[in-house]
């Protein structure tokens, strides 16, 4: 038993927040594709889906509640000669794309540490070790880059270059977004090599908003195909 | 607890129900963008569900001991708000056919949906009007409630304020206030509310809700001003009260309350007993509401001798500038 499979044992023994989970590789493949942040491009098809476990986020507020829906999603990423693209897949029965007085729409967000290292707590970033987030919401089905450095901290990004498309469909959301490999953003992590990431869904229907969302709890890895 | 708190005291016996209250507060501030469907100031009618429909059961506000929120519901747009209806302008006034003016699509609730309506059985039906805006609490539900410290209360006025920067439009605070007070924009992504008209405020000039008031109902005077009436009515007089004290947000818009004629009996005679009853307004207003009645009776009546009453001639507000006071800090008149 290596060090630290047996760090993650104990920390599954003694805690409850922090479930010790094997981050799921997520290959990134090359395709001379245009596939921008279009859901339904066939390139995706010769992307392999990396299925990461979701679980209910440390709620970090006492206003934030409840138990989160979306146990599982498929991850498939492509490397285009414009930039990166990664399409999240999950299973909601019902799209909920408006929001109104008293509903909320579902949602979808992958994280990455600006600085590119594991080291950044994958809770929303801390002090000096921030996070970029690439949100999307179905109401507006379109992205927006955000930035984070702890708990209550998530703040609009100056540059919006990130896109997001989803499309609902049997079930399923299909959710594609893209950025080119180089943002003016200085705040803005780098795409290049492998990458840490985390993933969080929202399902509007349960009322999932904030920091009531299913998530990844540790990073996850992007990694070049070789 | 602020530096200061900015207080407004309306006088139940003297709102007239004609929402020009409201209409100020729309025109100036809710009229446009999303928000046609809010009144950050309305004025219902009492007893009955109110605006948001049954508010006084949708939850929030403190549990006992004021340090955890209670749970609370989000209203509905067309069953609890009620939708920003058009109206049938066109057919009523310009076309043929005798069409009274209606809403264009049917509508569920509104914001004065139960005018007048109120509740009991002839000769001894009651109803009394309470308008309602944000209380601009001292110790804030919706404040507590958000994660993001996107509200605020401002030290120099206690004005309870939503950085429209900073909110996300996640609605906890929404769901915390016990009064309903807050609005989702949902075209904005983000939740509104009364805002005490504070830019009006720091020139000097009251909110347009108490300005606008044609029955001179609406006293605004920073609590630690003693020559205000909001400190006079609210602690020396102890007629004022907050609305449903009981959620321990502690309320900044206080309220006289009403008093009511006498039910009568079978026989059709007097019973002395008020028509509005003393159980519905202590469940609005508290205990403290029989004593402020009674005050309120005992003051009327001396000036019924042709007595002289300084809470009368306080309430009848004989100038309309005496009802305002709002010198910021160091600028007091005596």
């Amino acid at each position: 038993m290596n060090s630290r499979l047996a760090l993650a044992l104990l920390a599954a023994l003694f805690s409850t927040a922090v479930p010790a989970r094997e981050a799921a590789a997520i290959r990134i493949v090359q395709t001379s594709a245009a596939v921008a942040a279009d859901p339904d491009h066939p390139a995706w098809d010769a992307a392999p889906a990396s299925v990461v476990k979701l679980e209910t986020a440390f709620p970090g507020h006492p206003s934030i509640s409840g138990t989160a829906l979306t146990q599982n999603a498929e991850v498939r990423a492509l490397s285009t000669a414009a930039g990166l693209a990664i399409r999240l897949e999950w299973s909601d029965p019902v799209a909920d794309d408006r929001k109104t007085q008293h509903r909320f729409a579902d949602g979808a967000a992958i994280q990455f540490p600006r600085d590119g290292k594991p080291e950044t707590t994958p809770y929303m970033g801390g002090a000096g070790r921030h996070v970029n987030i690439w949100y999307w919401n179905a109401a507006k089905n379109a992205a927006e880059n955000l930035w984070a450095d702890g708990f209550g901290t998530l703040t609009h990004m100056p540059t919006q270059d990130v896109k997001a498309s989803g499309r609902h469909a049997d079930g399923n959301w299909r959710v594609a977004f893209f950025r080119a490999w180089r943002s003016n953003e200085p705040r803005a992590a780098g795409l290049r090599g492998n990458r840490p990431a985390a993933f969080a869904i929202w399902n509007g229907a349960n009322a999932e908003r904030d920091g009531f969302k299913a998530v990844t709890l540790n990073w996850q890895r992007l990694q070049q195909a070789k | 607890m602020t530096q200061r708190q900015l207080a407004m005291v309306i006088d139940l016996n003297k709102c007239i129900g004609c929402q020009t209250c409201t209409l100020a507060c729309k025109s100036q501030w809710t009229d446009r963008n999303g928000r046609d469907f809010m009144y950050w100031n309305h004025v219902e009618t009492k007893p009955g569900k109110g605006y948001p429909r049954d508010w006084e059961q949708a939850g929030g506000g403190w549990e006992a001991g004021g340090d955890k929120l209670k749970p609370g519901r989000l209203p509905r747009l067309a069953e609890d708000y009620g939708i920003p209806a058009d109206f049938s302008f066109e057919a009523t006034l310009f076309q043929e056919g005798g069409e009274p003016l209606r809403p264009t699509e049917a509508m569920q609730w509104g914001p004065n949906w139960e005018e007048d309506q109120g509740t009991g059985e002839f000769p001894n039906g009651h109803f009394f009007y309470l308008p309602r805006l944000c209380n601009h609490c001292t110790q804030p539900a919706c404040l507590a409630a958000c994660p993001r410290q996107a509200i605020s209360k401002r030290e120099e006025d206690g004005i309870v304020l939503i950085d429209q920067e900073r909110c996300r439009g996640y609605r906890y605070c929404v769901a915390a206030c016990p009064y309903k007070k807050i609005y989702f924009n949902p075209l904005a992504g983000r939740s509104e509310k009364c805002i005490f008209c504070y830019p009006r405020i720091e020139k000097g000039i009251p909110q347009a809700c108490a300005y606008q008031c044609v029955g001179r109902a609406r006293h605004v005077s920073y609590l630690d001003d003693k020559a205000g009436a909001a400190w006079r009515l609210v602690h020396e007089w102890k007629v004022a009260l907050p609305l449903h004290p009981e959620h321990g947000t502690q309320p900044n818009v206080y309220y006289v309350p009403p008093l009511s004629t006498s039910t009568f009996d079978a026989a059709g005679k007097p019973t002395g007993t008020p028509r509005i009853p003393d159980d519905y307004l202590v469940s609005l207003f508290g205990p403290a509401v029989q004593p402020a009645l009674e005050t309120l009776r005992r003051e009327i009546a001396k000036k019924e001798k042709g007595e002289a009453s300084e809470l009368m001639d306080m309430l009848i507000a004989y100038k309309h500038g005496d009802m305002f006071r709002l010198d910021r800090l160091g600028e007091q008149k005596p």
